[in-house]
């Protein structure tokens, strides 16, 4: 059984949706949900303690993969944007000591910016793009990425495709977690 | 919690246990895990830990695990010689472990001369079971405690048109609202003797613990969510103590959903899985651990 971490519900569903596309094994994982990022940061945090005990006293975790946004570096929270929230985790991971192996993936747009939802926006076509940014120029106030999924993609089937050329890094880490070699 | 709760058990040796420890256990417990996970084993171990003391209490227990019938044609053929084997040799398999929970310490020996048969099955449930004889005996307690409105009750609740409940000269029967007379309980169906059955078992006891090996079988899943506010509220008011197994996943999310409707954090789910050196382990997971885990979709019927 594999491990994967995230900061919130909507990761879950929409990680789960992608290992199905992929044709990974769904039973075999358990999904984190650690509500929000700081608590991925925080390796005190008691749901660490519950891998912990999954890894080591249980047994039943093998690999783990941990997923968390980018956010962007105006943000004012510590530990937001791409390469902050990269050094934090190859920290938190060391800091874990646990005897498995440990991968990251983070969710970005092509700019290295955003989140699970720009990462989604940034495989849509042209033509889909084009309509969001109209909106927002004709809208004038600030629209994130969020808002944009959660508007138009969230309740339809989802037209992202799983295979498009910025979802290979994410479908090789998800891939590595089920190959007995690594 | 009360002192006379399993709180924690250590179990050395026992059937497919070498060396198992588990804590974290609430008033009501349900346990999930795959076949063969030591799951029954374990509510057995508890269940000798806390109600035998003696070999000829084991042997009862045996009788009654696999559904000896001392009194049936066959046995009074074969003779009581073949009946005093069997329970010896399987008493033998039940000797000399360590059993530890946080009220008592046990070693298990078996006496080969104390042996004497009984039959008792209070506290240890293969399967919620309908027999009249049954309900006579957890009936009978309902009268010596003047429970028979809080029986009716339920009656009432689970079906609007019944008005009551008796045992009358060893027949189970309902009264209908509308004409007032009394019907045998079979006439309507297997699923009303069942939960009669049930709530008489949970009201004629008090301030003990209950095993009860999987629950659902026999019981429709749509009145798994009853069952489970019948199973909190009863255990909590008479304080019953209750592990139950299961392999459905229907009735471990309306297990989820109940707990979470009355806000019951004094409840459990016990994942049984194995580790690389195939020792059984157990995963006590609290009330909130519990509801993430099932929330998220993620699967807790073992690993």
């Amino acid at each position: 059984m594999v491990a994967i971490l995230f900061e919130g519900k909507s990761d879950a569903n929409i990680i789960n949706k992608i290992c199905i596309a992929y044709g990974l094994p769904i039973t075999e994982i358990k999904y984190y949900n650690f509500e929000g990022k700081d608590n991925i940061f925080n390796i005190g945090h008691k749901y660490y303690n519950e891998l912990e005990k999954d890894v080591k006293s249980l047994q039943r975790i093998d690999k783990i993969l941990i997923v968390v946004d980018a956010d962007n570096e105006s943000d004012s929270a510590p530990y937001r944007g791409f390469e902050a929230s990269e050094n934090k985790l190859k920290e938190t991971i060391k800091d874990l000591d646990l005897s498995v192996s440990i991968d990251y993936y983070i969710m970005c747009n092509t700019k290295k910016e955003g989140n699970l939802e720009s990462f989604l926006l940034s495989v849509l076509d042209d033509g889909q793009l084009d309509c969001i940014e109209s909106f927002r120029e004709c809208y004038k106030y600030e629209l994130s990425d969020k808002w944009a999924y959660n508007t138009f993609y969230k309740q339809k089937n989802h037209p992202f495709d799983f295979n498009h050329d910025n979802f290979i890094l994410l479908k090789e880490k998800l891939e590595k977690l089920f190959d007995a070699k690594t | 919690m009360n002192d006379y709760f399993i709180k924690n058990i250590e179990i050395e040796n026992y059937k497919c246990f070498k060396n198992f420890k588990a804590d974290g256990f609430k008033r009501v417990n349900l346990i999930g895990g795959k076949n063969n996970s030591g799951k029954t084993a374990f509510m057995e171990a508890c269940f000798i830990n806390i109600h035998l003391n003696t070999s000829r209490a084991l042997a009862s227990f045996i009788t009654t695990r696999y559904q000896i019938d001392l009194y049936s044609k066959l046995f009074v053929e074969v003779g009581i010689k073949y009946i005093y084997n069997f329970l010896h040799n399987e008493a033998k398999k039940y000797q000399n472990y360590s059993l530890e929970t946080n009220i008592i310490k046990k070693t298990i020996q078996y006496n080969e001369d104390d042996i004497l048969i009984e039959n008792d099955n209070t506290f240890f449930i293969d399967s919620i079971k309908t027999s009249t004889k049954l309900l006579e005996k957890y009936y009978s307690k309902i009268i010596e405690n003047r429970l028979e409105n809080k029986i009716d009750e339920f009656v009432n609740k689970f079906d609007s048109s019944l008005d009551s409940f008796r045992i009358i000269s060893s027949e189970a029967k309902c009264s209908l609202k509308t004409d007032g007379k009394f019907y045998n309980i079979n006439e309507f169906g297997d699923g009303l003797h069942k939960y009669v059955t049930f709530i008489c078992l949970l009201y004629g006891i008090k301030n003990t613990v209950v095993f009860i090996d999987e629950m659902e079988n026999g019981i429709h899943y749509s009145q798994f969510d009853d069952l489970w506010n019948i199973i909190l509220t009863i255990s909590k008011e008479r304080n019953i103590q209750i592990f139950i197994t299961t392999h459905s996943k229907e009735l471990i999310d309306s297990y989820n959903r109940i707990t979470k409707k009355l806000n019951d954090k004094d409840t459990s789910f016990i994942e049984f899985g194995k580790d690389k050196d195939n020792n059984i382990k157990a995963n006590v997971m609290d009330f909130e651990e519990f509801n993430r885990n099932i929330e998220i979709g993620n699967g807790v019927r073992g690993w």
